[in-house]
Order: structure tokens, then sequence, then C-alpha cells
């Protein structure tokens, strides 16, 4: 969130005159073409359009459509909750098939007893969880879950990784709802949030996270962390003093796309350990795995 | 496909770069961002950050060459309290009287001091409006760095204006 430093940055940077017959000749100069029809308002402005030049050989990524949704992107990102929310709520509702989330998750497990004489170590791991979520009433729900293979020590005595995931591990639970078909209303939205802010903050991954909270859902739930006393905006990072959760929301789209999670308090890990780390990607498609 | 580039991201690129060192500087500026990204469209890698990050980055080197500059003009800023481009106006008449801004004045004199890594990466997330993740990138620093170094400047800076506010 914007707050009174950044205003006095602004201020002592004001902004100057952006002359759009200016950069319109100065992309005439470096591109020597006709200007593409759907760029920016300088392109009505510009000189008759000269020889095209084929600039060749050129491969270049483009800063990445958001794979959020192919509906139309508002072109101003959020600078807080509420224009998060608000940016969920005036969203177009796609129209593919159906909407597949991925979780990359990193969870830090520990063996033994933190005890003098006993061994005890902490390992992160990386699970992958994969859900295939329909537009359509009745069709089938598809999550995959899996343990990827990737590990790393976080501390202490390391254990073999099959001592610390076993074979048939998928992962942490990220949400509560079971669902067989669509759709499918997550239960964690049934009960209120704490009154405390950092309580409130934790309680909030569930529905935070899940692939069933709808846009609605998901807007409701950042204006009652907006309305929370202490809770920060920080260019997408959310938090609050004392909670052990805070999470990143895309300020080009509103959604979530990370959450961290630190020690419980009575953990033997040492104050501070990050001991989950979700990257959440949505994106719509007509295909499934299944 | 550099033209495509050029009309997604010139606008706000120059708006930032005006805002820095002045419209004629940032014409120039803009210009050798985009000439030097044609030129070494090889260094870009997709797998290691976007294409914003690597833009600003182009941008914030060549901006380098222009420290002095805006150093001069934030000098100017904290001694008289006023917004960059008063201090640029200011250079080229006599002024008898201007109407001072002391928390412009704090403001510029703490920019005007930090390292020229630390400036450009508290502006490029506060003005430009990057993510630490893309001011990171811009940087080639490592983006937890960079998250504990911005919130460190930015503590300092705002512990700064409560003691004189």
């Amino acid at each position: 969130m914007r707050d009174l430093l950044d205003d006095d940055i602004a201020e002592l940077y004001p902004v100057r005159g952006s002359d759009d017959v200016r950069l319109a000749r100065l992309r005439e100069q470096l591109f020597t073409e006709a200007p593409v029809r759907r760029s920016r308002n300088w392109v009505g402005i510009a000189a008759a359009a000269v020889a095209v030049v084929m600039i060749t050989g050129l491969v270049v990524m483009l800063r990445p459509a958001h794979r959020d949704a192919p509906a139309t992107m508002p072109s101003t990102p959020a600078t807080s909750l509420q224009e998060a929310a608000t940016m969920l709520e005036l969203a177009e509702k796609p129209t593919a098939k159906y909407r597949h989330v991925r979780y990359l998750v990193w969870q830090t497990i520990t063996v033994g007893v933190a005890e003098a004489g006993s061994r005890f170590g902490a390992t992160a791991v990386e699970f992958e969880i994969n859900a295939w979520v329909p537009s359509a009433k009745g069709e089938m729900i598809v999550i995959y879950r899996k343990f990827t293979g990737r590990s790393h020590p976080v501390m202490g005595q390391q254990e073999p990784i099959d001592r610390i995931v076993s074979s048939d591990s998928k992962g942490p639970v990220l949400w509560g709802t079971f669902c067989t078909t669509a759709p499918c209303k997550e239960t964690s939205l049934a009960l209120p949030l704490p009154v405390d802010p950092a309580q409130r903050m934790d309680a909030a991954s569930s529905r935070l996270l899940s692939p069933y909270t709808t846009n609605e859902e998901l807007a409701a739930t950042y204006r009652e962390l907006a309305a929370t006393p202490g809770v920060r905006w920080e260019n997408g990072t959310v938090s609050v003093d004392g909670a052990r959760t805070s999470f990143h929301i895309d300020p080009a789209t509103g959604r979530v796309t990370a959450s961290v999670q630190t020690k419980p308090a009575d953990s033997p890990l040492p104050d501070g350990t990050v001991t989950m780390t979700v990257d959440v990607t949505n994106e719509w498609t007509d295909r499934s795995p299944s | 496909m550099f033209a495509e580039l050029f009309d997604e991201h010139a606008h706000p690129l120059h708006r930032y770069l005006a805002r820095r060192v002045g419209v004629d500087v940032a014409d120039d500026l803009v210009s050798e961002t985009f000439l030097a990204a044609m030129r070494g469209k090889e260094t870009y890698d997709p797998e290691r950050g976007s294409v914003v990050g690597w833009l600003y980055g182009i941008a914030t080197n060549l901006l380098r060459g222009h420290a002095k500059r805006e150093l001069r003009l934030l000098r100017t800023a904290e001694r008289y309290g006023v917004d960059l481009s008063v201090a640029e106006s200011l250079e080229h008449t006599v002024v008898t009287r201007v109407d001072a801004r002391a928390h412009l004045r704090l403001i510029a004199g703490e920019l005007a001091r930090m390292p020229d890594v630390d400036r450009d990466l508290l502006l490029l997330v506060s003005l430009a409006g990057l993510t630490k993740q893309e001011a990171a990138e811009a940087l080639g620093m490592n983006p937890a760095t960079a998250r504990s170094r911005l919130h460190r400047l930015r503590t300092k800076l705002k512990e700064l204006e409560l003691r004189n506010a």
C-alpha cells in the first residue's frame, strides 16, 4: 500500500510532461515503420508511415500475458486490498472450460526431537498440486498432488529423503474442502474469521488459497482483511504483525500468487524460520488431464 | 517485435526517467534504452527474469551517466525545500523567494546522500511502480536482498519523517 513516504517521493519527483508527439517521433526514428494499430495514444499522432523495415531474427519475450484470465485486464495495478477486491469483482467471467490452478509448495519437515543428545533436523521438500476446476455443473474436478523430488536442508541432521517423505505423501492440505464435481463451495468460508488480526490472517489462508473460492468470495475476504487493524499492503504483500502467514497478491490481476508461513510458537525451529511457501499460478484452459 | 515492446513500455519508462532527470534527458535515455535493447537482445534470458526488469536494468545503467545531474537537483531541492521540477528551473533563474516544504528538504537530502543503487531501488519501486522482483532483476540483485534492503531504506526514511514531523 502506498503511504506518506511514497506520497512525499512523488511530490519530490513530480510528473513532467510526457509528450506523445515526441514519443511518436522517437518510435518512428527507432523503427521506421508504421505504428502498430493497437498501441497507445501516440499512434494516431505519428507522421505518415515510411517504408517498413523488417527486424528479423529477434526473439523477444514480452512480459507474459497474465495467465490468470484471458478476459480484459484492468490497466492500473491495484495499490490496496480494496482495489484488488474491486479488480476481482469487475473481472469478466472467463469462457474456458476449466480453471487450472497450480501450487508449488515448499514445506519444512522436522525429524527427531530437539533435545540434547537427540537427532533433530529440518528439511524443506517440494510438492506440486494441480487442480482443474470445471466451469460446467456436474463436471468432474481433477486434482493431482505429488512430491517433486526436490528438497534442501534447512538445519540440523539431514535424514534420507525417503524417511522424510513417505511414498504416499501428497503434501500439505492447503484447503479443507473435498469435492468431486463442480460447483464446489469452499467450506472455510462458512466460518467467520477470528477477530484477532494475526489469527484472522492465518485463518484466511484456506479461503485465499482454495481453488473453489470465487472471485466474489475472494474479494469479500480482501475487504475483511483491509478493515482489520494493522493489516499492511506493500506492493501486493499483505501481512500483519504476529501472524504466521502472509500473502502476495498480484497487483495486476488481484489474485493471490504466493503465501509464506513461518514456524509456530511452540516449534523448536529458530524464530522466523519459514515453514511453508506456496506459489500459485492460475490459467483458464479448455483442456484437463483426464 | 521491439516496436510492440516500445508501445507497451516506452511511455511509463519515459515518465519515470523524466521525473528523475527531466524531459529532455529522458528522451535520450528512452531512445538509448531501446537501441541498447535491440543491440543486446541476446543478453535477455526470459528464464532469469521479466522483460520489464531487463529494460529498466538497461535504463538504470544509462541513468547512472546522469547521476550528477540528479544529485545536483536533489541538493537544490534540499537547500530550498522544493521539488525537482522547481529545482531545475532554479538552476536557470535568480529566485528571491521560494515556498519551502520541509519534508521535501528531508527526503531530497537523504536521497542525495544514499548510494546510487539504494536510490535506484527505492525509486524503481516507489516511482516507476516496479515490483520488488522486477526491481531486483533490473539491478541484478538477489530478490531477498532487494526486499530487505528496501525495507531498511523505507523504515529509515519513515523514522526520519516522523522525528521531523
